[in-house]
Order: C-alpha cells, then structure tokens, then sequence
C-alpha cells in the first residue's frame, strides 16, 4: 500500500520543491546515482548504443564494438588506459557504450532541464546495487568536465539499462526554467551552464537551437544580480532595464516560460513600473496557475500599489500552494502592518522566521512592529540579529536607531542613523529621523541640514518639510516654518502636525485668525493640541510671559486645560478588532511584579552563566567504561575527569545525570601530565582541530575563566525549556553549554525559580523561542524579581524544595502505573504548595484580602526537616501530603480557592 | 453565608421582575412549577449567576455575558441581584449581574461558583442509555462527561472538563513523536487525577449510599484510558461500576442495577464529589428536578442525606412533580428552614410567561397590576387565581377530573364542570356569581382573550377580580 501512494504522487510532481524534494529523499546515503535527461528516449542507453540501432546492425556485444573504437582512437591521444580514452571520447561528444550519471543529483536535474523547453525531462535514478556496482566506472584524473560534474559512468553489456518507472522522475516543461534558476540560485554552488560546461568543448557542445533564448535568460539573471547588488539608485535603474532588456529578447525568441515573466515582472517592480509588473507576473500565473512565487511578487507588487486587499489574497495563494515560502509570510505581514493588523502581522513574521531563521527582512519586520508596540526589548533583539546576519542591512540600522530613539539613547541613535547613511546614501528616511534626533538634541542646524537632505532624496515626504518647521520654530524662523508647514499640508492634507506648527508658528506672528483655523483643523484630526502646546511652553500663561504679549482670548481657550490628567503617557496600540494588544491586567501585574523586591542578578552574589562548549562533545565527554580505561592507563587522568551533567539531563528540583565524564581540558592545561587523555584526544584530533579559536587542538573551545563554579553549589536548568526546569546541584557536576548555571547555596531559589509566578514573568519579559519554548538568557533571568521575604519564610520553602528533591527520585512518582497515581499528585500537591508560598511572597495583599496565608499555617505545621525524617521516607511523606490534603485543612483550602484572586487567575490564564 | 433575597428581572424565560425573599436567616428553597414554568430558568439564573465572574475576557465563555440570557420579549434591560448576610443580624451585601453591572468578579462569588453543587436532570439523563451487562455497567461517560465534569485537578488546577477536552481529537499525526509523547503525558495526568478522585468517592458514596438502605459497597473500576497512535484513538474509555453485596438478602439482587437504582448512584457520586471538595464561605447546592429518576421510596431517604451532610449549604431543590412537592413541602415545615414555593405559567397570545406569588396571593398581585395600569398582566394573574382556586377545589374534594394524558393540556373548563356539577348537589355557589363567573371566564379568564383586553374597560377588571375573590371564599 505505502510504495503504491509513493508512486503515484512520484507521478504528479506539481512545484519545483516537491521535485527537489522527493530526489533529494535519495541522496542521503550516497547508494544512489543519478542522470538527467532533457528529453525521454525509450530506453536510458549510451549514444553508440543508439548509433548501432540508427544504422540497424545486430551485434552479439556492444562492448567489443566500443574496445574497437578505443583500440582506433589510441593514435591520436596520449592516453594509455583504454578507460581514459573512453572517458574523454565520451567527453567530445564521441561514441562510446558510456551512459553519463553523476553523484549528485542536482547536475542530473540540471541536465534533465537544460536543452529541449518543449519537451518533458526526466531524472534517472539508480540504486547502487551489485549488478549496478558491476557496470559502473569511475573517471580517473584528468578530465576537468568530469570531476565538475561528479561524474561516474555506466557502461551497460548491452548498450542501455531499463530502470522502472518508480525510479524515474519526470520533469514537466513548465518547470524546467524555474528549475534552472534554483539549481543558479538556491545551492550551495551554482549550477549553471557555466559551471557545468567549463571548457570550450562544453560550451561549444551545448550549443543548440534554443541556446540564444537560454543565454539571453541567464544574462537577465546575472543582470539582475548585480542590479540588487547596485547600491546608487542610477545605477541599479540602469541595470534593471539591461536585466529586462534579455528577459525581454528571451521572451521573443519564443521561450515562453513562466519563470521570464515572473523574472521580468519582479525587475519591473524594482524599477518602480508596478503596472507593467502586474503584467508579467498575471502572465506568469496564467501560464503556470500554481506558480506560488509569482502570486507572492504580484502580491508584493499590489502592496507597493497600495491595494492590500488584493496583496493579501494573493499571499494567501501563495501560501496556500507552497506553506513554507516564508517570504509570502513576510510579505503578508507587511501588508497587515500597512492595515494596522498587528497581531496577524506579528503572527505572519513569526512563521517566517522560523521557516527561515536567516530572513533579516523579516526580523526587522517584526522588529517595527514590536517597537509599535512599545516592546523595545524584542525590537532591539530582532534588530540586532537582522543587522548580525546582514552587517550591511542600512533599514535595520535604521530602525534600531528609531527605537534608541525611543528609548531616549539620542546618541546611539545617531550611531546608528549615520551607520545607515554610510551604507545608503540616498537613505531618505534615515536623514529625517537623524534629523529628528538632532532636534531631540537641540542641534538646530544640523537637523535643518538633515531634513533638507532627505527632502532632496524624496521629495514626496511631507514629514521631512513639518519636522523642517518645527526646527525652524525653535530657531525662531517662523516664516520659514510656515513655509514649510504649508508645504507639507500641500503634500499630505491630512498632517496634523504641519497645521499644528504652522498654529504655533503664528501664535508667534500674533496671527489670531489663521493660528486659530491651523489649531482646529490639527484638532479634527485628532491631535491632542493641548497636550502639544503643554509640552512646549507649559500653558498659555507662561507663553505670554515668555513673549510679553497676551493670546488672543479664544486662541488662549482652545490651548487651556479644562480637565486633569489628560496627557496620555503612552500610545495604545489596538489590533484589528479594536481591542488592545496586551490587556491592562497582564501589563500592570507584569509592572508590579517587577518592581518587587531585588533583581535576581543583584540578588546573586555570583554571575549566573552558561555552561562549557564541550564541541566535539564525541571528544570530551566519555562514558563511565572509558573514564575507567583511562584512568587505569594513567593515574592522573582521574584529575581531569569530571562528572558532567547534559541539558537534557535536567529535571525539575534534580538531575538525573547520565553517568558521563567531562575531560576538562581547559585552556593552558599541562597536557603532557595528562599522557592517557592526551593519547585519547589524538583519536579525535582532526576534528579537534576543526574547531574555530585560539585554544591548542586537545583544549576545550572556550573553558570558562572559573572552572571552581562548577564544584559549588548551584541551580542548573537547561537552556531551552517549555516550563521553568530548575534542579538543584550540590555534587559539583560539570555542566555542558545547553545548560545554564546560577551559583547559589539558597536552595529555596530553586523553588522560587520553579514557580508559576516566575514562569509567567519570564515568559513575559523574555524572548519566546516559539509559543511553547522559553529559552534561558542571562539579561532576562537577572530581571526576575527576588520577594523580600523572612529567612524563616525562605527555609520553609527550602525545606519544601529539599522535599522535592528527593520525591522527584523516587520511581513511585515518575510512574505511569496507576497504583502508583497517588504519589504523583503527592509531588505535584508540594509543588503546588511552593507555588502558594511565592503567590503570598509577591502579592501578599492581594491574598491576605481574601485571608489566604500558606506560611503561617505551614509553620504552625512544625514539619520535620528533610534529614530529621528517619526510616521509610516515602511513608512520612504520605502522612505529611494526607494531613495537608485534608479538605479542611487551611493549605488545601487556600490552593484550592487560590484562582478567586485576580492576579492569579492573570498568571493562570483565565482572565 | 446565605442568600436572602433573589430578584430576578428580565432574564431567560421572567420577563418583569420576579422577586424571591429567602428571609433574613436565608432558608432552602422548595419550587414547584410546571415544565417551562420558569423553574429551570431560576435554576440556570443561580448557576449563571455565581458563574458569571471568572472567565470574563475569555470570549469562549459567552455565559458570563448578561446579554446573551436577557428575556427576549421585552427590549427593557435586565438584572439578576442577591442578596447576602453572613447571619441573621448581620447585614445584607448585594451584589448584580447586568448588562451594566458585573459585582460578580467578588473572590466570595468566585469561590462559592468553584464550590458549588448544582445538578439537573439532564445530567443523569445518561443513566437511561447505560449498558449494563452481567451487572458491570461502565459509567465512564456519565461520571467524565457530566458528574465530575467541574471537579478541580489536583495537578492541573483545572477541571476535569478542561483536562478531558485537551485529550480530545484532532490527534497528533502518526510519527510526528514530540506531539504524540505530550499527548501521552496528558493522558498520564487524566488517568492519576480521575483513578484518585475514584478511590475517594467509592468511600465516601458508598457510605451515603446506606442512607438508602443498601448495605452494599460500590465498587468503580478505572485502569486508565490509553492513546492508540496507529489508529488514533483513546482506548479503554471504561469506569466499571459493580456493587459489592454484604447483605445476602437483597432480592433479585441480580437485578438490583436498574436505572432507579443508578440514579441514586450517580446522585451519591455527586455529592460525594462536593463533600470531598474543600468548602466555600457561601455554600449552594441546587437540584433541578434530579430526584423524578428515584422510585418514591428513594426520594425521602434524599432529604435525610440533605439533613446529613449538606446542613451548612443552602439548597434550593425543584421538581415538577406535585405530589412529591406536597410530601417535602410537609416534611420540612417544621425545621423552619424551607420555604416552598410555586410557579406557574401562564400563555398569552404573545408567550408564555412564568407566574409567582408567595403564598399564592395572585389577586393581590391582580390588584397590584391593575394599579399600575398593566391590564395584561393583571389578567395573567387573575386568571391564575382562577385556575389556582378551582384546580385546588377539585383536587381536595376529589371531583372526578376528565382524564387527559398529558396533565398540561388541562384547561379551566375542565375543572369548573364538574364544579358545577357538584354544585348542583351542595349549592355552595350562588347563581349570580356562577353568571359572573361564566361571564369573565370568556372575557377576562381566557388565554385568548388578552389580544383585546386593553380595550375593556377598567371597571369590568375589578369585577372581575371581585367576582374571582368571591369564589375563592366560596369554595374555602
């Protein structure tokens, strides 16, 4: 049944990656060989196989026919080994019994689309079995064609093979440009005619009837790489009309493909010709309906047009044929920006990124629009990672600077503006925000300069001209800023700031009448002129003092305040439906939280940190049998032998280590003291030396400065986890970098670390991998809030913590088996009860309002102290755990009722 | 904790204000009413009441909405209030659920929702569909899907619904492991909190379980659900239920699982699901017509487990069933901790409107009506004094009733014939007032003449009360 499906969908192969895919399925062992071919012949045969069947003469073997030929050839070749001669006839086009395949399946696929549009391709596959093994011959040495194309040859006894059906991969027509352009762009090295037919020969030989319509498409493409690479708008505008010239002679050489108007179309774009974009990729669509790149360039093309409506649904279409093209998701999160959506944008970018973690673009999408959302934290991390991947991306520079801005950095702003302008000279946006910044500064003249610059690199913006006023205002030019202001409101009459300006700035000229139609027309648009005229000169009173002349009466109303508390303090950003993006609840107890107590990172006495990069992990860290080995073969090596601990060794409350050894080579160690290890390390040494930085090849990469934090206590929780993971370690485990480590003998940290108020505040203030990853960061785990609690209060919930410890050991609460149900909720009753201790330490209030205490009642408990327990632990547990689960019993009753608090139920989720 | 005072306006089937004074000392409440009488809608008016605080921003809980119960005959806005006091001396806190006002979001409500016990008959519905086979009946759905449904994880801090639903397909795909092996921990987690919930209540139901009589132990059988991911599906959905016998002498003891008998289980295992539930400050237990599955033999033994072990909940209790609605009305009169009330309903040309009125005073509240010039409902309640006082006149003299099989489709005339009849015999009844009574009887006392009773005149409406208020000293 399952090979049956497999063929048939083999059959149907609709896009590019389905095909790339399935063929790539094969490769992953290297037992499979490969052969394209342009056109299908009956049978996969060599060419004197086909000569000898053209001139119809039957002979017993086709191979004494090819030693014939080689036997002739010997004269004019220096060549002894017949097999050379033959790999070089072959070579030249000569006729031999050699089928050409190759090992990697990419130059066959090239050749299945190289040569003859009209027609269906295919690719060969064949699997490296014995009686295949039998035919097969490598190339030897010198031909350059050969070892390009990872060449193997086939010589088959009878002039051809016939592999089934399951084993042939059709290429249909339609794909085989678009399959040309990703094997050009898309792999790791470039395959293209001129990679693959290095020599004159080659090219000579791929001459054919359609190469002038072929050489003008990959013209166009290489064109048109260099026209993105162009950095002065001149010169890219020139080029792009080159690269649409060859698409365009392409085009009427009759090789109507989709992939040229697609091509074509997306140059136009560039270019700024949306219609004619439209155009090329509807063409394109039309010839090739489920063509997903070019609805998602039209797409982009309605955008830039303004038409989102029509963007979105073709974004929708390409993503609906091909799911993981990530630039439809970040092209439709881009046009759900443009419509305020942030919420579907934000979605949108995320699914970009994680189908493509290395899409700069995206990231500083997503960066914009957590900055619209007042998130700085996580528009600084997707700046900084855009500009890491893409060190010379001038928009996120940009951007970031936009959000120092915010922040009140002006100085890093301007950093990163000028940072922008060096890479984009012609960076209009970059000029006025810088020029922004300098007016933050107060540098008048440089800002006035700035916006001037950006006013002639785009003299469409209206802002540039109404911030243009604003510096001319505090200089006093209020001429000027009316001139500027008016310029503005000719470009965008619905600005409100211009009209506000050019009010203020005739408030100065005692210009009633107009200041008061400029205020009411800013006013309607809905700008709070009030707020706006408070920011600059106080009220209106201080005004008149300042310029020694009274407002005119009703000017002076409009600019009063009648109420109090007007200012808003922050934009409220609203999604689609109208709603805020992040409830009032989850902000205010995010803040509260927040300001409680000490940060985690002052709290510690010693910096929290990740653990050792042990790559190659197969060199350092050793099993148990080994360790022994090495140690009986020289005693010191046992000095060096650590026991180590994986992130995924983690538990909650404890690890469960896996019985492996660390070799702690650290940096400066005195290998030779060490002969067992360092004749251990030599097994390893190739790939030891692979590895990037200074250390000698048997050191560790990047041994930390302080290898004694290992030995004392600590918390340890893996890097990557989907619920707060802290386990305690006392042993002195040695700890690999997927773990992160905070030194602390406090164990009740532990417990506060574990809780659910914790998990929440983390999840908020941190970066999420996905919905469902938290990842450990140092900046963000030293935020955590410490509750300034009793040492009392801190030991009991250690001493709970120390019950946990060992609850978590036993097989009885890890077990699924039924008889064993009630342990398990045992464990998580205690968890339960640590979480209702650090609810009463954050928000003591808020539960004692509704008279729920756990601390008191704990302590009145008098329970015993972990080690006081003698005997059979798990039965004093059991006692404990029935005597607080009592129905009764305050504890249960709190836990139980614990969601009626407002604040918890936020953490919870439910409200 | 106890509720004094319950006004309801506007909401579900009360359309106008239905005002219910539980006393200061705040007593159970006994309802009888008619199927669709409003006796369910003052059921569902608690239960959405105390529920309406959480979950307020959640959009899938659309029940917290006033809006969404509002009655939909009248465009006036609606309200639930009650009233609270500690005790008898101490004072009253109020507290409304409205479209305007939600005072609902109090931890006191918040917790006593949490708390509650409400159970209704269509909870035990699933008592009538369960198999029974060589008496093992599995009770899996009824105990997940309906008793248990609200009881609170001890590991997830939800309930047991929550916990269910996320179990529920669409299932992992086949090798996709990470989903799968979640899916499996989930499982894991459902099968400890139900298997501990089960040993719990078996104790503690089949000790209430004696008040009935039976000297017998339940028995519920739960080995865990597991998750088969080649045929994606949730295996062994079974709770066998089996009842242990120490006293030999039951009969037909192979039998002794009916229906009857599961409804009084699955009420057992209910209220040992509260009992074993901390408890609230304000404590309510409502039962919506849950007892009409027990034999009349069953029933009583109920209030005695009311008596037992729910003396510190407030209960409000309803049924439909007359005859059992006297014989508890009787029973509780003398502890001075019911009240009994009833609802009727009456039909306009427009709807069907429930009709209240402590101590049967529909006159009075007649009267009240026609004070405020609102002749339509003043005619509902005089015709429900009408109805009221010569249904009651039959039933305690036993005049013989003409038999209808459905008891709803009995009208007034059904019940003055024969008082007519018999008034033939005794003469208790002037002619005068049986012509008046004729004579507004297809006026004034008939569901179909209200299209045109704002065009009679207000006069005629007193005489008419006036001529049912004679009846009614008539036929004392």
């Amino acid at each position: 049944m399952y090979t049956k499906n497999r063929s048939k969908s083999k059959n149907k192969p609709r896009t590019v990656d389905e095909i790339i895919d399935e063929i790539k399925e094969r490769t992953t062992d290297g037992a499979y060989i490969f052969r394209g071919e342009s056109q299908c012949y009956e049978k996969v045969s060599s060419n004197l196989y086909r000569e000898l069947q053209a001139v119809k003469v039957k002979y017993t073997n086709i191979n004494d026919v090819q030693a014939e030929i080689a036997d002739a050839a010997k004269a004019y070749t220096n060549e002894d080994s017949a097999f050379e001669i033959l790999t070089a006839l072959q070579h030249y086009g000569g006729k031999t019994n050699l089928i050409d395949f190759t090992t990697n399946y990419k130059i066959a696929l090239f050749f299945s689309c190289y040569g003859h549009p009209d027609k269906t391709g295919r690719v060969i596959i064949l699997q490296k079995t014995e009686a295949v093994k039998k035919m097969l011959k490598y190339p030897q040495g010198s031909v350059k064609r050969a070892v390009d194309q990872d060449s193997v040859f086939i010589q088959p006894p009878d002039g051809f093979i016939e592999p089934d059906n399951e084993n042939i991969i059709n290429i249909p027509k339609d794909l085989k440009l678009l399959i040309l352009e990703y094997l050009q762009e898309h792999t790791e090295r470039e395959i293209s005619p001129k990679t693959i037919y290095n020599d004159i020969h080659g090219f000579i030989s791929s001459q054919n009837d359609y190469w002038m319509a072929y050489k003008e498409f990959y013209e166009g493409l290489s064109w048109k790489d260099e026209g993105d690479k162009a950095k002065v708008p001149e010169e890219k505008q020139r080029v792009y009309q080159k690269t649409i010239e060859h698409y365009t002679k392409a085009l009427e050489l009759d090789l109507q493909q989709p992939a040229i108007y697609n091509n074509r179309g997306n140059t136009y774009a560039a270019i700024g010709e949306i219609d004619q974009a439209i155009n090329d990729l509807s063409k394109a669509i039309e010839l090739k309906p489920d063509y997903a790149n070019a609805y998602n360039n039209r797409g982009d093309a309605y955008s830039k047009k303004g038409k989102i409506a029509e963007a979105i649904n073709d974004f929708n279409f390409a993503i609906q044929l091909q799911p993981e093209l990530a630039e439809a998701y970040n092209n439709r999160g881009v046009a759900y920006r443009e419509i305020d959506n942030l919420l579907k944008a934000l979605n949108d970018y995320n699914t970009a990124i994680q189908l493509k973690p290395s899409f700069t673009e995206a990231y500083n999408n997503r960066g914009n629009v957590y900055r619209n959302t007042g998130d700085l934290p996580r528009a600084f991390n997707d700046y900084n990672t855009a500009i890491r991947l893409k060190p010379d991306f001038a928009g996120a520079y940009n951007n970031r600077g936009v959000a120092y801005g915010i922040k009140g950095q002006v100085d890093k702003a301007i950093k990163d503006f000028n940072k922008a302008i060096e890479l984009n000279p012609t960076f209009a946006d970059a000029y006025c925000n810088r020029g922004n910044a300098y007016l933050l500064k107060g540098d008048l003249d440089k800002a006035i300069e700035d916006y001037s610059k950006s006013i002639k690199h785009a003299p469409k913006d209206a802002m540039s001209y109404s911030n243009r006023g604003v510096a001319y205002l505090r200089k006093g030019e209020f001429d000027k800023t009316i001139e500027d202001a008016s310029a503005a409101i000719a470009l965008d009459e619905k600005l409100s700031n211009a009209y506000y300006n050019r009010a203020e700035a005739g408030l100065h000229l005692k210009e009633w009448d107009k200041a008061k139609d400029d205020l009411m027309a800013a006013k309607k648009l809905g700008m709070d002129i009030i707020a706006a005229f408070h920011n600059a000169y106080k009220d209106v009173e201080t005004f008149e003092k300042r310029k020694g002349f009274k407002v005119r009466d009703d000017v002076a109303l409009m600019l009063t305040q009648r109420r109090r508390n007007r200012y808003p303090k922050t934009l409220k950003i609203l999604d689609a439906d109208g709603k805020p993006l992040e409830s009032p609840n989850v902000v205010n107890l995010r803040e509260q939280l927040h300001n409680t107590g000490t940060p985690l990172g002052k709290y510690l006495k010693a910096k929290p940190a990740f653990g050792i990069n042990t790559a190659p992990t197969e060199a350092f860290v050793v099993d148990k049998a080994t360790r022994s080995n090495l140690i009986a073969a020289h005693p010191s090596s046992a000095d060096i032998l650590k026991p180590f601990l994986h992130g995924r060794d983690l538990r909650r409350w404890h690890a469960e280590p896996q019985g492996k050894w660390l070799i702690f080579a650290h940096r400066g160690i005195a290998i030779n003291e060490y002969p067992a290890i360092l004749k251990y390390l030599e097994k390893h040494k190739d790939a030891l030396s692979k590895r990037a930085g200074k250390q000698a090849w048997y050191e560790l990469q990047a041994s930390c400065s302080d290898p004694d934090r290992f030995a004392q206590p600590k918390l340890v929780c893996p890097n990557l986890y989907e619920h707060q993971t802290f386990a305690v370690d006392t042993t002195g485990f040695y700890c690999g970098n997927t773990a992160y480590l905070i030194p602390t003998e406090e164990t009740w940290l532990c417990g506060l670390l574990n809780s659910r108020v914790v998990e929440w505040f983390y999840s908020q203030v941190s970066n999420q991998l996905t919905i469902d990853y938290l990842r450990a960061r140092s900046g963000y785990m030293q935020q955590i809030p410490v509750p300034d609690i009793t040492s009392t209060q801190k030991a009991l919930i250690g001493q709970f913590v120390e019950y946990l410890i060992y609850l978590q050991q036993q097989p009885t609460t890890n077990s699924n088996d039924l008889a064993h149900a009630r342990d398990a909720i045992m464990l998580r009753y205690f968890e339960r009860i640590i979480d209702g201790m650090i609810y009463e330490s954050y928000l003591p209030d808020e539960l004692y309002k509704g008279r729920k205490h756990f601390f008191q009642p704990l302590l009145d408990e008098q329970l015993p102290q972990f080690e006081e327990i003698q005997g059979d632990k798990m039965s004093a547990f059991r006692d404990i755990f029935e005597h607080l689960h009592e129905r009764k019993h305050p504890v249960a009753v709190n836990l139980f009722f614990l969601d009626s608090v407002k604040s918890v139920r936020i953490i919870q989720g439910k409200l | 904790m106890k509720i004094t005072e319950i006004d309801i306006k506007n909401f579900k089937a009360f359309c106008g204000t239905y005002h219910i004074d539980l006393d200061k000392a705040g007593k159970n409440l006994l309802v009888y009413g008619e199927n669709g009488s409003g006796k369910s809608s003052l059921y569902l008016a608690l239960k959405l009441f105390l529920e309406s605080g959480v979950d307020m921003n959640s959009t899938d809980n659309k029940d917290s909405d006033f809006g969404s119960h509002r009655n939909i005959f009248t465009e006036d806005p609606g309200h639930i209030k009650v009233c609270l006091r500690a005790h008898q001396g101490s004072k009253m806190d109020a507290y409304e659920w409205s479209q305007r006002v939600k005072e609902t979001d109090d931890e006191l409500i918040i917790e006593a929702s949490k708390a509650k016990g409400f159970l209704d008959y269509k909870d035990l519905l699933e008592t009538h569909y369960l198999h029974r086979e060589n008496e093992v009946v599995n009770v899996f759905g009824l105990l997940v899907k309906n008793l248990l449904a609200n009881t609170i994880s001890e590991q997830t801090e939800r309930s047991l619904t929550e916990d269910w639903n996320d179990i529920q397909p669409p299932f992992p795909r086949r090798g996709a492991t990470t989903q799968i092996a979640a899916l499996e921990g989930r499982v894991v987690n459902f099968n400890r909190e139900l298997s501990g919930r089960l040993a719990e209540l078996q104790k503690q139901a089949s000790e209430i379980l004696r008040k009935f009589g039976y000297n017998v132990a339940l028995d519920l059988n739960f080995q865990g659900i597991t998750y088969n991911s080649d045929d994606k599906t949730l295996d062994n959905q079974e709770i066998l239920l089996t009842v242990e016998f120490f006293d030999r002498d039951i009969p037909e003891h192979h039998r002794f699982l009916n229906e009857a008998k599961l409804s009084a289980i699955a009420i057992t295992i209910y209220f040992s699901s509260i009992l074993l539930q901390p408890t609230s400050t304000l404590r309510i237990l409502a039962l919506d017509d849950v007892l009409i599955g027990l034999d009349m033999s069953n029933r009583l033994p109920v209030l005695d487990i009311l008596d037992e072990y729910f003396s510190d909940y407030q209960i409000f209790l309803t049924t439909y069933d007359k005859a059992w609605y006297e014989i508890v009305k009787q029973r509780t009169s003398h502890s001075g901790k019911w009240k009994a009330v009833e609802f009727y309903f009456q039909q306009t040309d427009e709807y069907e409107i429930p009709v209240y009125a402590e101590n049967k005073a529909y006159l009075d509240k007649a009267r009240e009506y026609l004070d405020a010039n609102d002749y339509k409902a003043c005619a509902i309640y005089l015709r429900t004094a009408f109805e009221v006082i010569i249904e009651e006149f039959c039933e305690t003299k036993r005049l013989p009733v003409r038999y209808r099989q459905n008891r709803d489709k009995l009208d007034s005339q059904d019940f003055w014939d024969p008082i007519k009849v018999e008034n033939q015999n005794s003469g208790f009844l002037d002619p005068p007032l049986i012509r008046d009574i004729e004579l507004y009887r297809s006026r004034i006392l008939n569901p179909l003449s209200h299209t045109t009773i704002t065009n009679i005149p207000k006069k005629e409406i007193e005489d008419a009360i006036e001529a049912v208020d004679r009846l009614k000293m008539a036929l004392q």
